[in-house]
This record gives structure tokens, sequence and C-alpha cells, in this order.
């Protein structure tokens, strides 16, 4: 395995470089680069995991559905059915993912 | 340099504001942006976006949340009623009849975003009611 020659003098001069930079950039346009290239992460982050996210804002109305009081699974099923009548579609869901509850409760 | 700040810097409010608030970009963006709000419980926020979102199903969620937090409020609301209709002393009954108005105003305000949630998913044979059960 070869030797790997590390420079701590080198990191120290490529991280100043790295932060006059910044500052430089940060004076002469009055933006964080950073903070721009991290809040573009964050987007496209956000929108590659869309599916799951949306599959857990599912799972949290549900969560606020049984508000915390340890409620049966009946009961806010009964609940989300009063309070879905005009959504179906996520009536639809929602009853399924709490008829998931009831099965594994009964099992 | 002065002049490619400014540039920079009206380049990125013409993309933030302008761009994005004028429904151009790809709707996966909006949905990112709507989903974002509904983590942060941000619904003016959620709303702006919702158009441009073009799935119903966030809609939904965002009428279903709400129609919760109405419901938690009037708990909320009866509670403070039946403390107030208990109460003798002045001073005690003047904080209760604030926070009762506080109550109505947050219950106010919720039901405008659901109606204009409800607006989205509007379409033949879903007329929107604007009123949760």
């Amino acid at each position: 395995m070869p030797k790997r020659d590390l420079s701590l003098n080198g990191a120290l001069v490529g991280g100043m470089a790295g932060w006059v930079a910044e500052v430089a950039i940060q004076e002469v346009t009055g933006h964080h680069v950073t903070t721009g290239i991290l809040e573009l992460l964050g987007a496209a982050a956000g929108m590659w995991r869309l599916d799951r996210r949306l599959a857990r804002s599912l799972t949290d109305t549900l969560e606020r559905a049984q508000d915390g009081r340890g409620r049966d699974y009946q009961e806010v099923k009964r609940r989300i059915d009063e309070l879905t009548r005009d959504l179906p579609e996520l009536r639809e869901i929602l009853g399924n993912m709490v008829d998931a509850g009831i099965s594994a409760q009964q099992a | 340099m002065l002049g490619l700040g400014l540039l920079v810097r009206l380049g990125r409010q013409v993309l933030a504001g302008p761009v994005a608030d004028a429904g151009v970009l790809p709707a996966g963006y909006y949905r990112h942006l709507v989903l974002a709000a509904l983590e942060e419980e941000d619904f003016s926020g959620a709303l702006r976006h919702l158009k441009w979102a073009g799935n119903p199903l966030l809609a939904q969620i965002m009428v279903l949340r709400l129609r919760l937090l109405s419901a938690r409020h009037r708990q909320q609301q009866v509670a403070v009623q039946d403390l107030l209709a208990s109460e003798s002393s002045p001073a005690r009954q003047a904080q209760y009849q604030t926070l009762l108005a506080e109550e109505a105003r947050a219950l106010e305000l919720l039901r405008d975003y659901e109606a204009g949630a409800m607006a989205h998913l509007a379409g033949p044979g879903r007329a929107p009611t604007g009123a949760g059960p």
C-alpha cells in the first residue's frame, strides 16, 4: 500500500484560501456562496425524495388524527371518516393505513 | 465589480420571487415547496404554491390537517368557556375573554386557509364547500 503524504500546512492553506474566496465573493455580491449552494442541494434532495416525503406526510397526518392520546384504531378510523367525507383519495389511503394497523393489532 | 454584485442580487431576487410565484418552474419543485411548508405548518406558504404542485392529494392532506387543528382549537375554546363560566374574579374573566378572542381569530384563519385549499380541489362533481364537518 503506497504511503500517503498528508500535509497539515497544505490543509490549512487550502482552508484559508477557501474562506478568503467566500468572504471576497460575499463582499462583492452580498451573498453567501456556501449558503446558496446548501440551499440548492437541499432543494435537490427534497425533490429527489418527493415520494418518501409524501408518504411521511401521510404518516404524520395519521399521527395527528390519533391526537397523541393513545386512541385505538377504530376510533381513529371513525374520526378520519368523519373529517374526510369530501376527500375521497385521502380517505381511501388513510383508511388502508388504519386497516393495516387494526390487522397488526389483532395479529 | 459593484455592477456584477447588483446583477447577481437582481438575478437571485427575480428567480426566488417572481419566477417561482409565476408558476413556471417544474411541478416537482412546487411539490417540494408545499411539502416543506406543511412540515413547518406554514399553511399560507403551502397555499401559495399549491396550485402549481399538480397533486390533489397534497391539497387534501392540507385540508385534513387544517380540520384537525380546528377541532383542537374548538376543544380549547370549550374548555376556556367552561373556565370562564365558573370564574368570579373580573381579572381572570378578562384573561379568559382575551383567550376566547384569540381562539376565535385562529379558527377564522384556519377556515380561510381551508377554503383556499378546497378551491384547488374544485372540479367536476366536487364543489368547494370551504367548511369542514
